[in-house]
């Protein structure tokens, strides 16, 4: 099975996200006055207007919110791995922060619950260096 | 105490345009086709008109967005020749065309206008498209698209998989819905599915384009356009046909904060206030309605609306609808006129033209005797819904 995925185009707003990522780390951005984490990220804090916002890293720990398999061929790059699933994962740190992601390790799809303990683990890194977020069940008590 | 303008402002023609799937026409055709239709339904010429609103934005990946092509703007009906009076227009970008019939209705109730032109052009492009291809994403796309992640469809999947889990609900149970949209649409002549039969086993055979959401829990994209045409229930009094009066109308403005997407956001934290609002405004409630024609891009929407507009409690749309009495001649009919997953894909404004049809007893095979009031709940609660109640008497 060959996947080609759209590769992710970093840009001033967006570089500490990819930065961290290839380093083995999970940041997302956050108000330095109201300490609102915000994701994706923008140039103002959504929640207090406040213009610090910077990245910082998170515990790479969620929640499975929700999972869906595509049968349908949306993005290009992915037709040799339909049907494949996308996870939407709710951060630990803060009710309604969510990141789109997908399982690691593909075998293990049938074994996904609404609600399940994940944690993130990293991508080997795509062309352009960049390294994706993946996530796979919590061991401890997943 | 009710709103102070409740039953001043009245749709006094509506107008349909062919409705096809796919065609070698300009959309510009259609939209001339429904704005002729409309005005005659009200004995009005095209001078008679001072006001335009619509939202125009062609909702697909890889969409031109030109104007007469694939998008109908203001621009295109004020560059129309015979269009000589226009002193006010507004071209809505949120909340789909029910914003539109929002401005329209403030425009008259200002005195900025006598006569407001609202329509919603709607356009399938040949070929493939909604696909999106790239070598790279930018933008938040660098957060989706590598996952495989890009279209609306995926969102209301991920987010129909959460209502489904967290209610322990089935999606077969859905077929309650899409099966009694389709026999509607077989009793409405503008239906692109007006002669064809859906059977559960069609439902159950359907295929999967992001689980959960099948393709028949998809509404059916379609080129044509709706067209009507808003005044004042004064001048109203004294037109050609009976039209119908809005009750309450207005915006889902509760969500804040940008997200991921909007489609994780509570349905009752978006929905409800502004439910609540129209309720209080009409002067009603949701189980005063004759029926309910409630956006169903995706099918889940209708349920988020059931529940956060009060038509049942939360968790209990999919239990609400079955058994006939979401039917028409059943104790709450929802989408009387095929629903855009059976009509096509008119982007709520099939929705508003069939409240218009039953308040007026205009719609033959599928008349509800006596409808009374109409509510139209239009988007999703949770992508800034607009919504109005529409009745037969001021």
């Amino acid at each position: 099975m060959s996947l080609t995925r759209p590769m992710p185009r970093a840009d001033a707003l967006t570089q500490g996200f990819w930065d961290a990522t290839a380093e083995g780390r999970l940041a997302i951005q956050r108000c330095a006055a109201c300490r609102t984490f915000q994701h994706p990220p923008r140039k103002i804090c959504q929640e207090c207007g406040h213009l610090e916002v910077a990245f910082e890293n998170v515990s790479g720990r969620g929640r499975l919110w929700s999972w869906t398999t595509t049968h349908h061929n949306i993005v290009a790059g992915f037709e040799e791995a339909l049907p494949y699933q996308c996870l939407l994962i709710e951060l630990d740190e803060q009710k309604g922060l969510f990141v789109l992601s997908d399982l690691a390790d593909r075998s293990i799809e049938a074994e996904l619950k609404l609600g399940m303990k994940m944690r993130v683990v990293f991508s080997e890194p795509l062309a352009n260096g960049a390294v994706l977020p993946q996530f796979e069940p919590d061991g401890e008590g997943a | 105490m009710t709103w102070a303008h409740k039953g001043k402002i009245a749709i006094a023609g509506v107008g349909f345009s062919e409705i096809e799937r796919r065609t070698s026409r300009p959309l510009g055709t259609h939209a001339l086709m429904a704005a002729d239709a409309a005005l005659a339904d009200c004995g009005l010429g095209y001078d008679d008109i001072d006001g335009l609103a619509t939202y125009p934005l062609a909702p697909f990946l890889g969409a031109l967005q030109r104007d007469g092509e694939d998008v109908i703007n203001v621009g295109f009906f004020l560059s129309q020749p015979r269009m000589k009076n226009v002193v006010w227009y507004s071209q809505a970008g949120e909340g789909l065309v029910a914003t539109a019939l929002r401005d329209a209705t403030n425009a008259l109730i200002a005195g900025a206008c006598n006569y407001v032109l609202v329509w919603r052009a709607m356009y399938v492009p040949p070929g493939t498209y909604g696909r999106a291809a790239m070598r790279e994403a930018g933008g938040d796309q660098q957060f989706t698209a590598p996952w495989g992640c890009m279209s609306p469809l995926q969102w209301h999947a991920l987010r129909y998989r959460n209502y489904l889990e967290t209610y322990g609900k089935t999606r077969e149970q859905m077929s309650a819905l899409v099966l009694n949209s389709r026999a509607n649409a077989n009793k409405n002549p503008h239906a692109i599915f007006h002669d064809r039969t859906l059977s559960l086993e069609d439902y159950q055979a359907a295929r999967m384009i992001s689980d959960p959401l099948c393709l028949l829990d998809c509404d059916v994209p379609v080129t044509g356009c709706v067209a009507m045409v808003l005044t004042t229930a004064e001048r109203a009094r004294d037109m050609k046909n009976k039209p119908a009066y809005v009750a309450a109308i207005g915006q889902q403005t509760a969500v804040h904060a940008a997200r991921i997407s909007y489609t994780t956001f509570d349905h009752f934290d978006c929905g409800k206030p502004l439910a609540d609002r129209l309720w209080r405004d009409a002067g009603f409630g949701p189980r005063d309605l004759s029926a309910g024609e409630l956006y169903d891009g995706f099918a889940p929407s209708t349920l988020y609306w059931l529940e956060s507009a009060g038509f049942c409690g939360r968790g209990e749309a999919l239990d609400f609808i079955q058994d006939g009495r979401i039917a028409i001649g059943g104790e709450m009919p929802i989408n009387t006129f095929g629903g855009s997953l059976s009509e096509g894909r008119l982007h709520g404004m099939g929705h508003v033209a069939e409240a218009v049809a039953q308040l007026t007893d205009l719609a033959g095979p599928r008349q509800i005797p006596g409808a009374s009031a109409i509510g139209v709940f239009d988007g999703s609660p949770m992508l800034r819904g607009s919504a109005l109640i529409l009745t037969r008497d001021p």
